[in-house]
């Protein structure tokens, strides 16, 4: 299983395990079995630096059987898939009723458009094209006075959380 | 003065929170709500000390001030985020978040400090697009002339609040647009994922029950209602629509973690950790004990514990604070 890592933060992100650097929006794939037992993907991937999600797999086209067997090939029997079917659908029809079979029959059935194999193109972006705005705040707007709401709250745990989130970092 | 800032953008506050004192934490609110009004309406806005910003040739009021003049014109707060995410049919939306941001955030205390800002994690029952709302946070705390680390939401209650299972738990953030929910482990998020459902979907669905409209719900759900004892059929429909949204979460985290975290190896019980203004409401956690009793036998994870943040309204806030501080040197 490949899982395809997405760098997040503007500044990029170097990764020292992998030899690595990754600019913002760049994706890399990782063998499943090297991120399960990499801390330092694991930790930046929980600070939110990276994210990382499981390649989706890529439905691929069934290829037609050969018209006739190759030699080596020993001749698969002939089976009437109608007939087993039926047989099935009879047997299932006491338990079941005939929609949730179709239902569960539909659900499983490929959808339509066949993608083709993306290992000539390793680094894809999975997600839909997103457009920002270049600039958001503008000088235009002329503000009267902030409508904000401030005030204090004593916490006593906040200096041992910090230190605890530190000491659990490197430990990572 | 302090480094890092931590920020919550919700649906129904923009929180900010800095670290201002040896044990002090200093918290910037704003409602994420604004009205528009025409320019004619500054002499009357200036009379009533209400603050604008003037955009065009439109007046925008923002926070808890657009409430009153919302209810002064007999007429509804416009919202810039909708169900968590930024609301893709507010023309304004944009400019409007731009300048809470700006002002809950204040200038930065050296150039590029660091900002941990809240966001959505994909919701499992919607169709949403969290990239987009990623993409334009990010931006304005640029702009604002901040270093912008997007955060997962439920993640930052783990942070605020579990320190002593060692950043192991599960954190639910009950939103006023959605719940977020992650499950970490040591620090690292095992998964995350929201639901699309949270305290505007409970004032909906007790407002169409009883024929009340959701504004007068969320005024008695504001004004205090106990979840275990309500006392008019208004309180039972808010009660069974918190016990439904209870119940979806629960179920959604037992659904995610035989679908997402089957390889998690979990040695130990992990703390549930509840916040969000939603999980404010009286007899809140009582009533989420009581409804996870009846789902405890088939709950995949072994919980050690449930418990409500500290301080549930805060929690996000102040657990992106603790990780925009861990960027800076210790001394």
């Amino acid at each position: 299983m490949i899982v395809l890592l997405k760098c997040e933060v503007p500044q990029g992100v170097q990764l020292t395990t992998l030899n690595i650097s990754m600019k913002y929006g760049d994706i890399i794939e990782c063998p499943k079995r090297v991120y399960d037992f990499n801390r330092e993907l694991q930790n930046l991937c929980g600070m939110g630096h990276i994210s990382a999600r499981p390649k989706a797999p890529v439905s691929t086209p069934i290829s037609a059987p050969p018209s006739s067997p190759s030699p080596t090939e020993p001749s698969a029997p002939s089976l009437d898939l109608d007939l087993l079917a039926n047989k099935l659908l009879e047997k299932l029809s006491g338990v079941l009723s005939v929609d949730a079979i179709a239902t569960a029959v539909a659900q499983k059935l490929p959808q339509g458009g066949v993608a083709g194999s993306n290992m000539a193109r390793p680094q894809i972006s999975e997600e839909p094209l997103t457009f920002i705005p270049s600039q958001i705040l503008t000088e235009d707007t002329k503000v009267s006075s902030q409508p904000l709401e401030d005030f204090v709250l004593e916490d006593d745990g906040m200096e041992e959380t910090l230190k605890a989130l530190r000491k659990a970092l490197r430990k990572g | 003065m302090s480094k890092g800032v931590g920020l919550d953008i919700g649906t129904m506050n923009i929180v900010s929170a800095r670290v201002s004192g040896k044990k002090e934490i200093a918290y910037r609110r704003l409602r994420d709500l604004f009205i528009d009004l025409p320019t004619s309406a500054k002499k009357m806005l200036k009379l009533g000390s209400v603050s604008y910003i003037e955009n065009a040739d439109t007046l925008l009021v923002l926070g808890d001030e657009a409430l009153e003049v919302a209810n002064m014109f007999g007429r509804e707060g416009r919202r810039p985020l909708k169900a968590g995410i930024v609301a893709p049919d507010e023309i304004d939306s944009l400019t409007v978040l731009g300048h809470m941001v700006r002002d809950v955030l204040g200038p930065p205390s050296h150039e590029g400090e660091h900002c941990y800002f809240s966001i959505p994690a994909a919701p499992v029952d919607a169709n949403m697009d969290v990239v987009y709302h990623k993409g334009v946070f990010t931006r304005i705390v640029q702009e604002c002339g901040y270093t912008p680390h997007p955060s997962n939401e439920a993640m930052a209650i783990v942070f605020s609040e579990t320190a002593k299972e060692g950043f192991s738990g599960i954190g639910i953030s009950f939103g006023s647009g959605m719940t977020n929910i992650a499950l970490s482990i040591n620090t690292i998020e095992g998964f995350s994922f929201s639901v699309a459902r949270g305290g505007d979907w409970i004032d909906q669905g007790a407002a169409r029950s009883v024929g009340s409209t959701a504004s007068k719900i969320c005024a008695i759900k504001e004004k205090g209602v106990d979840l275990l004892a309500p006392k008019n059929r208004d309180e039972e429909a808010i009660s069974f629509y918190y016990k439904a949204l209870i119940e979806h979460a629960l179920d959604n985290i037992a659904q995610q973690f035989v679908l997402k975290g089957g390889h998690l190896s979990l040695n130990r019980p992990i703390p549930i950790v509840v916040g969000g203004g939603t999980s404010l409401a009286g007899g809140f956690m009582d009533f989420f004990k009581q409804v996870f009793e009846t789902k405890k036998k088939r709950f995949p994870i072994q919980i050690s514990e449930i418990r409500q943040a500290s301080d549930p309204f805060y929690a996000v806030s102040k657990g992106l604070l603790v990780l925009a501080q861990q960027e800076y040197d210790e001394n």
